[in-house]
């Protein structure tokens, strides 16, 4: 039988925590998962943040390159660097153009996986204007879309029928 | 672009049953084959999808669940839905309605509530459930529907234990709005109130380990909409609406009390046993899907578990936003092992590590020990699914022909959403044939009745890795690449392999 309360459980642990939620938020009981030494895929790392300056060379809206989304190859002191900047809507819905020829800064870290390096941008600036694409834990800002605006938007924006 | 979102949503049906926008729309196609019709579609319905929708000018993720009531006739004739958009939450009834299905099962959905009129395509596995995709312009999303038994609308029939699956948007610790998935269980007590409730949160990657249920959790019916099964909740700490298919399943989506949070996903009754290491036994397919810190994330793969603790026989596609992960890798091996919680409630733990390709790691909740919640731990990988034993024995040719309805949902440039019906025969060339309408999010993206033509070729050990490639026939033609694992003879689990684009799908039998 499955146990139908905590007595049947003989677990300690778990009770001692389910009892502690009583009077407190959510308690541990298992620990959270360890990251593994050789992970398989991207892992931001904020302490390894690098900053890129240069003037860009090519805006491409849909990069046939993985991963997919917006690029640019910017042309920075040590040579052409390519830069992955997420979803071009995100881009456009903050009114951020960027053309060849301009300069700009992006703060972000280079990462591989085994099938070769990108580098993922956390901000970009260009003129006087700065975007997040990415949260400091490297989660991408582009995937709420309005939402993230946190119920700023105003209801004729929100398009068609419901 | 959007994280994907649906396999919560998608994987529901495979759950249940092991467990016009401005578009194209081509010639009239040969009349399809089979024996349903709008007499197929009767009864009333719990639904449940998740997408984008435009809003002001950029994709922005949302979330719908409700019931229709179908007569067999043609018409919708009630029904209520819950709504999370990106301007807040409704709750919406339904008027004048319509619908109409094919030979084959596909068919269209017309809902029309006090805003106006959406627009879906459908694709009945049986009459009792199927799949759903919305096709207005500026909205695509996917999901499934099951038929309700009403008479479960009561509180007292909500008495089990649940494991649970929720995913979409919600706060991480900076109030970011990002991607989100919590998975866990709990025991409902038929009088509304919740016991032995545990978690994990997955927060864009930031993981909360197993916890306990805040102070608050409850489950009540709703006394505006008392013939929907409508009521509301506060499950793993999240105000959420929901909908009761029967005593074995329920549908929820975030209220307006979180809001702009938003989570849609479904809570399975879980099997009344103390769940152990042994409970993992045999072979199992799993399909995954979420966000990465590149984008888009799908995996879907098999594994062997022992009974003792052991993974052996993994192999796994994953596709990262279209960075392709095979396993095994190239001149790789590759071992793993779980564990299940000794507080017997049925979470766990699994790994393994490719020599080459590194570890991966995830967390499950059995629902019994045929299938199981799923999420991925690893470092900025928030994606979460389903795993389903492996009950048929050797997929062959034959035990794989038949009709299937299939959904698939995915990104590319936008959000994809695809739902139709394919024939698979036993021929050596060409043994996938069928039609499929699909919405790729925009206008004039919206495409119906589009054939198309296909190869599934089974694998050297059809357990694991199939490939199925489908083209569409009409110019332009696009090809899409799927691997494909077979869960038994009536449900197979698919994830694209392109490089311009992550999806995933499931194909389920049609009688």
């Amino acid at each position: 039988m499955k146990p139908i309360n905590l007595m049947k459980t003989n677990s300690v642990f778990l009770a001692g925590a389910l009892l502690l939620a009583a009077v407190a938020g959510a308690q541990q009981v298992r620990p959270k998962a360890q990251q593994s030494a050789k992970p398989h895929a991207y892992a931001y790392d904020l302490s390894r943040e690098t900053v890129l300056e240069g003037t860009v060379l090519k805006y491409t809206e849909n990069s046939s390159i993985p991963p997919i989304g917006a690029h640019i190859i910017v042309q920075t002191s040590s040579g052409p660097v390519e830069v992955h900047l997420g979803d071009a809507r995100f881009l456009k819905f903050n009114k951020f153009a960027l053309t060849e020829g301009t300069s700009v800064k992006i703060t972000g870290q280079n990462l591989s996986n085994g099938q070769g390096a990108m580098f993922f941008a956390r901000i970009i600036q260009q003129g006087g204007q700065a975007l997040a694409l990415r949260s400091v834990n490297g989660a991408p800002l582009w995937l709420a879309g309005a939402r993230a605006q946190r119920g700023g938007v105003q209801k004729p924006q929100q398009a068609g029928a419901l | 672009m959007k994280r994907l979102i649906l396999c919560s949503t998608l994987l529901a049906a495979a759950f249940g049953g092991a467990c016009g926008g401005g578009g194209s729309t081509l010639p009239p196609p040969p009349p399809p084959v089979g024996n349903f019709s709008n007499a197929s579609l009767k009864g009333q319905y719990a639904f449940s999808m998740s997408g984008t929708e435009l809003c002001a000018g950029t994709g922005s993720f949302f979330g719908r669940i409700g019931t229709f009531t179908a007569d067999g006739n043609g018409n919708i004739t009630g029904g209520v839905e819950d709504v999370n958009v990106c301007t807040g939450t409704s709750t919406l009834a339904f008027t004048n309605s319509n619908y109409s299905i094919q030979a084959d099962g596909r068919g269209i959905l017309s809902l029309t509530n006090n805003t106006g009129t959406t627009n879906y395509s459908i694709a009945l596995s049986t009459i009792s459930q199927g799949s759903i995709v919305q096709t207005d312009s500026t909205v695509a999303a996917g999901g499934s529907f099951q038929i309700q038994d009403i008479s479960t609308f009561s509180i007292t029939k909500i008495a089990s234990g649940y494991v649970f699956d929720f995913s979409g948007e919600g706060f991480d610790a900076s109030h970011n709005l990002v991607q989100q998935s919590i998975i866990g269980r709990f025991d409902a007590d038929g009088g509304g109130g919740i016991k032995n409730g545990l978690f994990d949160s997955n927060t864009a990657g930031v993981l909360s380990g197993q916890l306990v249920f805040p102070n608050g959790a409850f489950y009540q019916l709703d006394g505006a909409f008392p013939q929907s099964g409508r009521g509301t909740a506060n499950i793993a700490g999240k105000n959420l609406t929901f909908y009761i298919v029967d005593s074995t399943r329920l549908k929820f989506l975030s209220s307006n009390l979180d809001f702009p949070e938003a989570l849609v996903g479904d809570a399975i009754a879980q099997q009344n046993i103390s769940f152990d290491i042994s409970s993992l036994n045999g072979g199992f397919v799993f399909l995954i899907g979420g966000g990465s810190m590149a984008g888009p994330i799908a995996t879907a793969g098999r594994f062997t578990a022992d009974g003792a603790g052991n993974l052996t026989s993994i192999v796994l596609d994953e596709n990262n936003n279209g960075r392709q992960t095979p396993l095994p890798s190239s001149g790789g091996t590759v071992t793993g092992s779980y564990t299940v919680d000794a507080n017997q409630f049925g979470g766990g733990t699994a790994t393994w590590t490719d020599s080459v390709s590194g570890t991966f790691s995830f967390i499950f909740y059995l629902a019994s020990p045929t299938k199981a919640v799923f999420q991925e731990t690893d470092g900025n990988i928030t994606s979460d699914g389903s795993f389903l034993a492996q009950t048929s024995g050797q997929p062959t040719a034959s035990s794989i022909a038949g009709n299937y309805a299939f959904n698939w949902s995915g990104v590319s440039t936008g959000e994809d959403d695809f739902v139709g019906q394919m024939a698979v025969t036993t021929a050596a060339t060409t043994n996938v044939t069928g039609s499929m309408d699909f919405n790729l999010f925009g206008l004039g993206k919206q495409f119906f009745n589009y054939p198309f033509t296909g190869l599934l070729t089974l694998g050297t050990d059809p357990t694991g890795r199939n490939a199925l490639m489908v083209t569409t026939t009409p110019s332009p033609q696009t090809t899409y690449k799927f691997s494909a694992y077979v869960v038994d003879s009536n449900t197979t689990l698919l994830v694209g392999v392109d490089t311009n684009r992550v999806i995933v799908g499931l194909d389920t039998r049609q009688p």
